[in-house]
């Protein structure tokens, strides 16, 4: 036998109470009288005062509140053990970036959990509950379990992060469990996403308790930092992006900072369901950039966002040419570039190790043998060179496509129409991605690629730049084109990177060995020695260091969807629309497991308090 | 004079009811009471006339006999032989000496319960008793009795006039009811030295087996004695719902307890018996001749002394 309450038995301490009262009744005031021969008539009574012996009286009496102490406690006795034949719950609780989004007192999050804890507090022992999340992706956090404890506990240690969710594939994993199941399973969905907006097959199956109904936020969505790769930052700009998604006017302040220093704050009003873009620059050196909103509003995760201005970091070239004016437009160019250092070799006075000491080698119409173990950019590799077969020459050429894809190109301009004199047909290696192509009347050939190859970066221009200026006002996205190649060729080990939350990010150029990763929220965890992966579930910088090696990570929210917290209209739960024949036979089939004895106790009491009073009287009397 | 041990009533009240009996009013009062006898008592002369009593020297009146041979010719009617042609005697009531013994029950029992002040008003009863009689100058003496005195009695010597009565009074003063009843062995040791009847008043609450006083009582009628007992209750006795509902009853002269609640039933089965001791020690008092009357302590002495005594035909 179980109690419901068993903290009823602190009642208990009635029962010395009790002894103190018999006792005290029992104790008599001292009557002197002349004489007792006229009360040898009257019945004495039976109880002595210093010696304790129950009488009837008392015995009904201890009994009577043994039976309300009892029933108070809720005794119960549970079910047998074919338990197995209890519903099974999985429980999905949203926990996106909108559920922080404050109704009120409680924020959507808290309303949920609290709506889920209800629920479960409801179930009969017995039954399974399984509890899913659903952000950044469905992830179960408790399987089945009768422990109904462990999964409210859960349920108090889940917090919702800053990203988006998948509620589709979480709705799609509970339902392939549910039908997976042995026994009769429910879904019950915990969301502010309204259940027309769920996946029709989710809809039949679940049961969907929505929160939320403001619309009040005011996100930043958006928080991007233009510097070339060869600026520095007096030549950074940030641009941010603020939208209103609320259905009626909203202001605030924009205050962008460089670290501890106000850069730039501007006050706004925004339109409903408008947005609005803020340009700053005159950024005083480089460093961590934060944008901050001061609104009234009922989401805050999308009020801050991050970005890193680089600090200048010097490049190595060495270009290895015969005399050309690419000589003269580079010297140039590093002249104009800051932490750009040029050295500028003779094809016969190159030598392997000179590549030891640069970021990037460019071989102009040189190939050196054997080719060195070096990031480097070959222009208009000689037919004869050990690396590139050339197929053919090709004169007048134009760039008809490239890879807008690919790093280099990205951000560049449409490259088409730049007419080309003289080119070189190549076989670009297995290992290399193709970024701009040609066409002659029998193929199309490749005029530049680049790849890895051998731990090292290697792009092939395949056209002459004799003729094709570079620092030319014509060939403007010829030169951002090669200076972009040039950056891709020499990355810059950036300490800081920019990530989006909820995204894997990967971190490169760190040391082997157990990873340390510090969240904005202080906590500490210590990856694997493998794991070079991260990804970030809340808004701040993720500081990670591998002996001695530092880098940081900073995470921004930038998702309109879950910053759009508005729901036209909440929806009640309804129930599952199909429930199984066989689950519901089963349903009606089970009894509860649960015997409680409360009732029959404090009839019992009732009882005992009747034969109390009636011995009580027939004392009296 | 052997002091009393404390006891439940205290010294104030009986010194303050025997004060009021001496009060100058109350004696007013207590001169148009005499006492009354009914047996042949002394053979002394007194003051007290006696019914049937032998010839004797006294003025009033009684009766006219006829003449016999030896009756004295000074009480010869002679108006009566003028008229009537008949030699006729005169009788007269003879005045004999009554000794008053007021037998005052001291046990511990007459203190209980103290609001009922039982000893102080049997102090004054017998006070009051005691004037009356020392009017006709005849002899009293109060005898207290108990077990705790070693002759199970304590008493005051025969004062004959009325300007005693302060030492009677002063005697009762020093009377203090403590230790267990005695009053046959009491009355017996009293009465040892006594030849010669008188009355004997009892003044007790009567609360002892009937086998204890019956034949103490019959003894002082055979010798005698006019008798009369005078049963002193109290409201606390009469009603003892006005003094506990749940007690630890303990018994002042033996110590016995007795744990009672007081219920409606138990109350009427302690009336009840009550009653019956009541009514039993009347049924013995008048199948002896002996009189005897209730003296409630609520009522008051001048009800005892005013109604009840006269109606029981001992004072008039």
């Amino acid at each position: 036998m179980s109690f419901a309450e068993p903290l009823a038995f602190l009642f208990a301490g009635l029962y010395g109470v009790l002894v103190v009262l018999y006792l005290w009744e029992r104790w008599r005031r001292r009557v002197e009288v002349p004489s007792l021969l006229l009360w040898e008539v009257v019945r004495e009574d039976t109880i002595r005062a210093r010696r304790f012996r129950p009488d009837l009286l008392f015995i009904l009496q201890l009994l009577l509140l043994s039976c309300l102490i009892v029933g108070l406690a809720r005794p119960y006795l549970s079910g047998g053990p074919d338990t197995r034949t209890g519903t099974r719950h999985i429980f999905i609780l949203d926990t996106s970036a909108s559920m922080q989004a404050r109704e009120a007192r409680q924020s959507r999050f808290e309303q949920a959990r609290t709506q889920a804890l209800d629920l479960l507090r409801g179930l009969r022992r017995g039954e399974e509950v399984m509890l899913v999340t659903t952000a950044p992706a469905p992830e179960v956090l408790v399987n089945f379990t009768r422990d109904h404890t462990a999964v409210a506990t859960a349920l108090q240690d889940i917090a919702p992060t800053d990203t988006g969710c998948d509620l589709a594939l979480a709705l799609a994993f509970a339902e392939s469990a549910r039908q997976r199941s042995d026994a009769p399973a429910e879904v019950d969905v915990f969301t502010d996403t309204p259940r027309r907006q769920l996946p029709q097959a989710a809809r039949d199956h679940a049961r969907v308790f929505q929160v939320g109904e403001t619309d009040e936020n005011i996100g930043i969505e958006g928080l991007q930092i233009f510097q070339g790769p060869f600026e520095d930052f007096h030549r950074a700009r940030a641009y941010v992006l603020v939208e209103n998604f609320a259905h009626r006017e909203g202001h605030g302040f924009l205050t962008v900072r460089l670290g501890d220093q106000v850069v730039n704050r501007n006050g706004f009003t925004l339109p409903p369901r408008q947005s609005k873009g803020f340009l700053v620059h005159g950024f005083p050196g480089p460093g961590r950039v934060v944008a901050q909103l001061e609104v009234t509003d009922a989401l805050a995760a999308d009020n801050v966002a991050f970005g890193w201005i680089r600090p200048v970091q010097p490049l190595r070239v060495l270009l290895v040419s015969p005399s050309s004016p690419l000589i003269d437009d580079l010297r140039e160019l590093a002249a104009a570039t800051p932490g750009m250092q040029l050295t500028v070799l003779d094809p016969e006075g190159f030598s392997a190790e000179q590549t030891g000491r640069a970021d990037v080698a460019i071989f102009n119409r040189f190939v050196p043998a054997p080719p060195p173990t070096a990031n480097a950019l070959y222009i208009y590799p000689p037919k004869d060179n050990p690396l590139f077969p050339v197929v053919a020459d090709a004169e007048n050429v134009e760039v008809l496509d490239w890879n807008a894809h690919h790093p280099v190109l990205r951000s560049l301009r449409p490259l088409a129409a730049l007419p080309l004199q003289r080119a070189r047909i190549l076989s670009p290696p297995a290992w290399s991605e193709v970024l701009l192509w040609s066409r002659d009347p029998q193929h199309e050939f490749p005029l530049a690629f680049a790849g890895e190859h051998e731990g090292h970066r290697i792009a092939c221009i395949a056209f002459n730049f004799e003729s094709e200026r570079l620092l030319s006002s014509d060939t403007m996205n010829l030169f951002l084109f090669f200076m972009n190649l040039v950056g891709w060729l020499a990355p810059r080990g950036d300490a800081v990177t920019t990530v989006n939350t909820g995204e894997v990010a990967a971190v490169v150029d760190m040391p082997d060995g157990p990873m340390r990763l510090q969240d904005p929220n202080g906590r500490i965890e210590m990856l694997a020695a493998g794991q070079r992966t991260i990804q970030p579930r809340v808004v701040g910088e993720y500081k990670i260091s591998v002996d001695g090696t530092r880098r940081a990570l900073l995470a921004n929210f930038f998702d309109p969807v879950e910053s759009d917290i508005g729901r036209s209209g909440k929806e009640p739960p309804a129930p599952p629309h199909a429930v199984p024949a066989v689950a519901q036979n089963r349903q009606a089939a089970q009894t509860s497991d649960r015997q409680e004895y409360a009732t029959w106790l404090y009839y019992a009491a009732a009882a005992l308090f009747l034969l109390e009073w009636a011995a009580a009287r027939r004392r009296a009397g | 004079m052997q002091p009393g041990a404390s006891a439940t009533e205290t010294a104030p009240a009986a010194r303050a009811a025997l004060a009021a009996v001496l009060a100058p009013a109350f004696l007013r009062k207590l001169d148009r009471l005499h006492l009354v006898v009914r047996r042949s008592l002394s053979t002394r002369p007194g003051n007290t006339p006696m019914p049937r009593g032998a010839q004797g020297s006294g003025i009033e009146l009684e009766s006219y006999k006829a003449y016999g041979a030896g009756d004295d010719l000074r009480y010869l009617d002679w108006n009566a032989y003028g008229r009537l042609d008949q030699l006729l005697i005169k009788t007269f009531r003879a005045e004999r000496e009554a000794p008053l013994h007021v037998f005052i029950d001291a046990s511990a029992s007459m203190a209980a319960p103290a609001s009922d002040n039982k000893f102080s008003f049997a102090a004054s009863l017998a006070l009051s008793l005691a004037y009356i009689s020392l009017r006709r100058n005849d002899p009293v003496r109060i005898v207290g009795l108990s077990a705790a005195w070693p002759q199970l009695c304590f008493s005051s010597p025969f004062v004959r006039h009325r300007d005693a009565l302060p030492r009677l009074r002063d005697f009762l003063l020093v009377l203090r009811p403590q230790g267990a009843t005695a009053l046959a062995t009491g009355i017996a040791a009293a009465l040892r030295d006594q030849r010669s009847p008188g009355v004997a008043i009892i003044v007790s609450d009567f609360l002892l087996e009937p086998a204890a006083y019956e034949a103490t009582l019959r003894e002082l009628v055979a010798r005698r004695f006019t008798v009369a007992a005078l049963r002193v209750i109290g409201p606390g006795e009469r009603n003892p719902s006005s003094l506990f509902r749940r007690g630890r009853l303990t018994d002042v002269e033996t110590g016995r307890q007795r744990f009672i609640t007081l219920t409606q039933n138990s109350l009427a089965r302690y009336r009840e018996a009550l009653a019956a001791h009541l009514a039993q020690l009347q049924a013995f008092c008048r199948r002896c001749e002996i009189g005897y009357s209730t003296a409630d302590t609520a009522a008051g002495i001048e009800h005892s002394l005013f109604r009840d005594l006269p109606a029981l035909g001992l004072l008039r």
